[in-house]
């Protein structure tokens, strides 16, 4: 055979492979409003950057007829390519081959390419589009599975990991996307469950739609599976590049430099958005927008547990990861939830060189029955581990309230934050004035002929003496009070003078954290 | 300035929220609203406590019944559970048959 034969050969090989499952599913593919996976790919990855592997690979399973089965691909796609010129690796199902289904080959293809990501110290990309396990191979689909879960366990905090969610994405296979950094779901496409609605009727009789049981506004608004939403693909795309100019390339470097842009503070003027009554609510985002470079914030979980906010700004073009209490929800009140998200973005940032900014104005735990039962001392410990392992640099601001547990916990001085700023606007105490005031002069207040006036004026002395920043300062637990408009100075000359911060942890296996 | 409009803060949105003595206006969340209120338990009720099919049932109303007595088998999970008596006392009514169907926490009995 000449060259021009087999290059032909190659080449009619080729074409008929990535045509996937076919025209047909292509066409329902793309009627349900879904890209195909390699157009995802294309669209993801910088142009002309991608290049496949694994192209002519096929399952090898015997029963159920399936060696009368060609699957091309194996249902799955694997390669190389790059987003804003780093390199990444990344996987996406074919729902159009076999409805994406996981077989040995499948899983192989796809612990390929994670290998590959964890040698060459790059990010891995993963584009969930699958029914599910397939059935006809039995134990080795399952084996599959645990494959993909161990090597994403054995890369967290190693190499950012993120998973796309474009299709369904159920049983077992949903341990991937929930081990990986970051879970992209997009609205009427994203679908994730342990036991799909058919499932659900059969044995308990209830009645629940897929999109109500695990659609993508449930993970991203009531479970807090899903970090990022998005309306279409497109839009999910671009969100993950927009993270990937906030994120290092693995754990031993840093995330990019940009150049420094001071806030634009004429329209995030600290001083309006910012009300000193310390019941008054405001958008805690906004403050952040009044310090950070450009006033960008890029932020995670949105909808989630929305009474904290995490998130990534930069600061003289360097990346710093937020994590701010939110008075505009829930009086920026911490539970199980807004712990459990902070926590767990602590140690994201920890684990790649981020810095840790955190803005403080929290009434304390969330009170209520549901709450305890819910386990709120296991999960808010949490917070407390994550501040205390944590040894990036590590800043605290202050801006009002800032009492008993809630303070210990927003990485107060005494979990080794590096620097904490007050406003003079902050409150620091073991309760609030009207809590404490009724303790300490309880006597007083009963044995008085107007209890309700002394108490208010107990009240009233207990604020002057103690809501503000001056008792903590007086023992140092506040390193400076601030005023409002010298916080983006403090703080990048804070973040300026901890560029080489480095603390040795007690040498361990690893911790045991209350997850 | 588009943002500038999105995040002003109306003040009909804010509800009043108590934390200890004090009573801070903000909003609330989906999931603060619908969570679900605290309904200490009642022994003489016997509630599903998993989704299953009832399998069998070895008591009817008036039956007296010792702490302990298997009173009922609900299959869930591919198993036969249990449901067994939670003090002596008396069948007062059955709310289910063989064969039915119940979601967790549906009510199956109750004893005096």
């Amino acid at each position: 055979m000449s060259l021009r034969i087999k290059t032909s050969d190659l080449r009619k090989r080729m074409s008929e492979a990535v045509k996937g499952g076919g025209d047909k599913a292509i066409e329902k593919q793309v009627s349900m409003g879904k890209m195909t996976a390699r157009e995802r790919i294309i669209e993801l990855l910088d142009k002309k950057s991608f290049f496949e592997y694994d192209l002519f690979v096929e399952h090898a399973a015997k029963d159920f007829d399936m060696d009368k089965k060609k699957l091309a691909g194996d249902g799955v796609i694997i390669g190389t390519g790059t987003v804003n010129g780093h390199p990444v690796c990344i996987y996406a199902q074919d729902f159009t081959v076999a409805g994406g289904s996981l077989g040995y080959m499948h899983a192989r293809k796809i612990t390929k390419i994670m290998d590959h990501a964890m040698k060459l110290k790059v990010p891995i990309i993963g584009i969930n589009d699958s029914g599910g396990a397939r059935i006809q191979e039995g134990v080795n689909s399952l084996a599959g599975y645990g494959e993909i879960f161990y090597r994403n366990t054995m890369a967290s905090g190693v190499i950012p990991q993120i998973s796309v969610i474009l299709g369904p994405c159920a049983g077992g296979a949903v341990y991937s996307p929930a081990l990986t950094d970051y879970v992209f779901v997009v609205d009427k496409i994203s679908k994730m469950f342990i036991t799909g609605p058919e499932v659900i009727k059969s044995v308990l009789g209830e009645e629940i739609s897929m999109e109500a049981l695990g659609g993508a506004k449930v993970h991203a608004e009531k479970t807090g599976n899903a970090h990022f939403y998005a309306e279409t693909e497109k839009e999910c795309f671009d969100s993950i590049k927009e993270l990937f100019t906030y994120v290092p390339w693995n754990n031993t470097k840093k995330a990019d430099s940009f150049p420094s842009k001071p806030p634009k503070t004429k329209e995030y003027k600290v001083k309006k958005i910012f009300p000193a009554n310390p019941t008054e609510p405001y958008d805690v985002r906004d403050i952040v927008r009044s310090i950070s470079d450009d006033s960008k914030f890029f932020e995670v979980q949105t909808l989630w547990a929305a009474n904290i906010v995490i998130g990534f700004s930069r600061f003289n073009g360097e990346t710093v990861g937020i994590v701010a209490n939110q008075p505009l929800v829930l009086a920026g009140v911490l539970d199980v939830d807004s712990s459990d998200k902070a926590a767990r973005f602590i140690r994201y940032c920890d684990a790649f060189n981020i810095p840790l900014l955190t803005m403080v104005d929290l009434p304390g735990y969330l009170p209520g029955i549901d709450q305890e039962h819910a386990g709120v001392i296991r999960h808010g410990a949490k917070l407390l581990y994550a501040y205390s392992e944590a040894t990036v640099p590590k800043i605290t601001l202050i801006m009002r309230k800032a009492y008993g547990g809630g303070y210990i916990a927003m990485c107060s001085s005494h979990l080794k934050a590096d620097f904490v700023f007050a406003w003079p606007t902050a409150e620091i105490a073991v309760m609030g004035p009207t809590g404490a005031a009724n303790i300490i002069f309880r006597k007083e207040i009963a044995q008085a002929d107007d209890p309700e006036a002394v108490r208010a004026q107990k009240v009233e002395e207990y604020k002057q003496k103690y809501a503000n920043p001056y008792v903590a300062a007086a023992y140092g637990y506040i390193d400076s009070v601030i005023e409002l408009d010298e916080t983006r100075k403090f703080i990048l000359h804070a973040l300026d003078i901890s560029q080489s911060k480095s603390v040795v942890l007690p040498f361990k296996k690893h911790g045991v954290p209350p997850f | 300035m588009a943002e500038d409009k999105e995040t002003k803060i109306e003040d009909s949105e804010f509800e009043n929220f108590r934390v200890g003595d004090t009573i801070y206006r903000t909003k609330l969340t989906k999931n603060y609203k619908e969570r679900k209120a605290y309904t200490p338990p009642n022994l003489k009720q016997s509630l599903a406590f998993i989704p299953g099919t009832i399998a069998g049932i070895n008591v009817k109303p008036g039956d007296k019944v010792k702490q302990g007595d298997i009173m009922m088998l609900i299959e869930a999970m591919k198993m036969q559970n249990q449901v067994k008596a939670p003090f002596d006392g008396v069948v007062k009514e059955i709310y289910v048959e063989v064969g039915q169907v119940v979601a967790k926490n549906f009510l199956m009995m109750e004893l005096a």
